[in-house]
């Protein structure tokens, strides 16, 4: 018995011995299998032929989500911003001092953080401050919000100071003593905030606008400086909403270069022709390189250098596209895999083409210039290499 | 014993079916062509005397062969079993080596009536096998990486059957079988690259044949006693005629990419099996002597996938001998005195024909039963081929097959005389 269990129990470990003894496979009998021949092929736009066109086109941003605010002029745009302060006392005598007038206001400072700069960091910084007199919300606040924007024509800013960590300027106190004053009338509240029209060229700066996420120094804020029975105090008051706008239109690329711009917004649309790959294949890899006009691209001191390419999903609708993939800055070109958006171009059998964006079009108003599909020296042209596999 | 019997089976099952799935890989290329390999025997004690056996009938084995074998079951029996197969490949300069395990099916059978020779059997078989794994490795070029192609095969044809045996008058026992083929027919074409950044793609066709078919068989009543011969008993013939014919096949092409699985094609067509027909003769000599002659035959000329015939496949035949000593089953006998010993030879002409080559099969092959009760067996088959050729391009194939089965008999249905 004892002998019969055990050469019962020994054969499937004596099976499984003998299958761990295969070999790895090799190429024998690859000459049967031609039924199933596959191969792999390499296309590029450079030297197949592979037709392709671009163009820049501009697309309005709302700003309002926003790290920064933006006030300034350089190359192709200029930065306007609106900023609400939340005027609120809460001791009601003190309140009603400021009513019966019996506080005077020595100085009322507005004071941002600085966190960016773009341009000549050299030049002079300088603007006009408007008491805004219309209601506004940064939600969807665009350029085309601004004509309907009513603003005070006086310039109520003075002593604009610009240094590397804050900037300051001040305001009219009359204006922000009404402020104060109107803070619990909700008949009358004219306090709307202000409206920052930049007056210097060649240099835009960017501040830390109102966030929950930075700490309470950072945020644009507003020093009332008073005097009260003989007392000098300081009042706070924080921005509980801003936006900027920016204006500008897209350089004229004389059809050697389109432009990617963040802030203002300008997209680049890109379109290659994939009719040349065959039938049922299956696409391995797909890499597209731009080639940057280095002179003509501006960045400002912190920027996320890398562009965002997404699929085009409706021609008539460059909102309607897919999720993106990153193109990082490689030297003198930015790269990047889009072997999903091919694929999906390929197998969809719908080409609109692709978009390509700034890596962060509201924190930023980096502008590249990318050599078009239309540039003289064909090497430096859009560039797109195409790996797949096809049936033999 | 029954009991652990039971439970043996149990394990056996599991470990082999966990086997199989799990490393159930890789053969030969010739896989490719038609329907692959066809199986001829069923069990480790068919693989151990030639795998045919046509005209034999035992009370101790389920015939799946010729159905009219089981006219002289005694017991309620099941049998399963494993088959490994070793490969040795040689082409060239280039040679390797495979291992493969496959779950060889499940049968159980029963007597109905003794008076009559009527016994009955049902189970589920393989048929044929497709297995093959070749890899081809793609140098690196000025325009691509380096990459690997790898093809590959799996699958093959079953067939579920569900037989019985009538003894007419005159002893001639005719018997029929109703079988259901089905499976699925897999080719691989994949591209695997070694940059990370590469995505593989891969190409799979897909085949997935059913339909119904039959199998007739008759063995001749003996006719030692009408030629006199002293020593020689149960001196038969058999025959068995086994049609498939059409099977209906839904077929499948597609690829799959980073997007996920495209289909390319799909559709349904059919798969043409040829009509095979055996026929042998068997003796038993001096009471503990089998031997049997087989000859199989099958049109694969005639073979057809979607409406096409395949200029890789001709007409197959094998011819195949085999032994059987078989001790008497004497009181007090010791383990050893009762094992079965079992021999066979047989050479084949396969389906295949390539580049104008005929791949022919040489076998010789032997095995034993062992016994664990009285009507229980482990039967272990060994088979050694020769199969191929390194001309034309192609490839010499040596085999090496195991066969480990399990068949085991119970007294079941016993009707009780009032």
């Amino acid at each position: 018995m004892f002998i019969k269990r055990i050469f019962l129990l020994s054969v499937p470990v004596i099976l499984s011995v003998f299958i761990s003894c295969s070999e790895s496979p090799t190429d024998i009998g690859a000459s049967l299998l031609n039924e199933d021949f596959i191969g792999v092929t390499q296309i590029n736009s450079l030297t197949d032929s592979i037709s392709q066109s671009s163009s820049s086109v501009k697309q309005v941003v709302p700003l309002g989500i926003s790290e920064r605010i933006f006030i300034g002029k350089s190359h192709n745009v200029e930065a306007y911003s609106l900023i609400n302060f939340w005027v609120y006392i809460s001791d009601s005598l003190l309140l009603e001092d400021f009513r019966q007038d019996r506080i005077n206001i020595i100085s009322s400072t507005v004071q941002l953080a600085n966190t960016y700069e773009i341009g000549d960091t050299n030049a002079s910084l300088s603007f006009n401050v408007h008491n805004i007199t219309s209601g506004w919300t940064s939600v969807g606040f665009t350029t085309d919000s601004l004509p309907l924007l009513q603003y005070n024509a006086a310039n109520i800013g003075s002593n604009i100071a610009i240094t590397d960590s804050f900037s300051t300027f001040q305001l009219d106190n009359s204006t922000v003593l009404s402020w104060i004053k109107d803070s619990e009338d909700s008949v009358i509240n004219n306090d709307n905030g202000i409206f920052i029209a930049p007056v210097s060229e060649s240099r835009i700066v960017g501040f830390q606008a109102n966030s929950s996420s930075t700490d309470t120094i950072t945020q644009p804020q507003m020093h009332v400086i008073y005097e009260r029975a003989g007392d000098v105090d300081t009042i706070k008051f924080y921005a509980y909403e801003d936006v900027s706008v920016i204006e500008g239109e897209i350089p004229d690329g004389n059809n050697e270069t389109i432009y990617v711009q963040a802030g203002l917004t300008s997209n680049a649309k890109l379109w290659f022709d994939l009719s040349g790959i065959p039938a049922n294949s299956v696409i391995n890899f797909a890499e597209l390189t731009l080639t940057l006009d280095t002179i003509q691209t501006v960045v400002g001191n912190s920027f996320t250098n890398s562009l965002n390419v997404y699929m085009i999903l409706d021609s008539a609708n460059i909102d309607s596209i897919t999720s993106g993939f990153t193109m990082s800055r490689d030297g003198g070109t930015f790269k990047g895999n889009i072997t999903t958006i091919i694929q999906a171009m390929y197998t969809l059998q719908t080409n609109n083409g692709m978009l390509i964006r700034a890596g962060n079009r509201a924190d930023g108003l980096e502008l590249f210039a990318i050599k078009s599909s239309t540039a003289a020296d064909s090497a430096l042209r859009p560039y797109l290499k195409i790996t797949y596999t096809n049936k033999k | 014993m029954i009991k652990h019997t039971k439970a043996y089976i149990i394990f056996f099952l599991f470990i082999g079916v966990l086997i199989s799935e799990t490393f159930g890989q890789s053969g030969s290329a010739y896989t490719r062509i038609g329907i692959g390999d066809i199986e001829y025997s069923y069990s480790a004690r068919k693989l151990g005397i030639g795998q045919l056996g046509v005209s034999v009938s035992n009370n101790d084995l389920i015939s799946i062969m010729n159905p009219a074998g089981l006219n002289r079951l005694t017991r309620t029996r099941i049998e399963t079993g494993l088959n490994y197969s070793g490969l040795f490949l040689k082409s060239g300069n280039a040679s390797t080596y495979y291992g493969e395990v496959e779950f060889s099916g499940f049968s159980f059978g029963f007597p109905i009536s003794s008076d009559y020779g009527v016994g009955a059997a049902l189970g589920i078989l393989p048929y044929s096998n497709v297995s093959y794994e070749v890899l081809e490795n793609i140098a690196p070029t000025a325009e691509n990486e380096a990459y690997n192609i790898l093809y590959e095969g799996r699958g093959g044809l079953s067939k579920m059957f569900l037989a019985a045996s009538y003894t007419l008058p005159f002893n001639l026992t005719i018997g029929a079988s109703l079988d259901y083929y089905f499976g699925n027919l897999n080719y691989f074409s994949k591209t695997e690259f070694l940059n990370t950044q590469t995505l593989n793609a891969e190409y799979k066709r897909t085949y997935s044949p059913r339909g119904l078919g039959s199998t007739l068989g008759i063995i001749t009543p003996d006719i030692a006693g009408i030629l006199n011969f002293e020593n020689i008993s149960d001196f038969r013939f058999g025959v068995v005629v086994s049609l498939a014919g059409e099977l209906t096949t839904d077929t499948s092409f597609t690829s799959t990419s980073s997007l996920g699985i495209d289909t390319i094609a799909k559709g349904k067509s059919y798969i043409n099996i040829p009509l095979r027909i055996a026929a042998g003769f068997s003796f038993i000599l001096n009471k503990n002597f089998l031997f049997t002659f087989d000859y199989v035959y099958q049109g694969w000329s005639e073979y057809e996938m979607e409406g096409k015939k395949s200029s890789n496949l001709r007409d197959a035949m094998k011819l195949s001998g085999g032994f059987e000593f078989r001790p008497e089953r004497e009181l007090g006998a010791s383990l050893w005195e009762q094992i079965i010993w079992r021999a066979g030879l047989s050479y084949e002409q396969t389906q295949y024909i390539i580049y104008g080559e005929g791949i022919d099969q040489l076998s010789v092959s032997g095995g034993f039963s062992f016994p664990l009760s009285l009507e229980n067996t482990m039967d272990i088959g060994l088979q050694y081929a020769m199969r191929g050729t390194s001309d034309s391009n192609l490839y010499d194939e040596n085999i090496i097959r195991l066969g480990v089965g399990l068949s085991l008999g119970e007294i079941w249905f016993v009707r009780q005389e009032k």
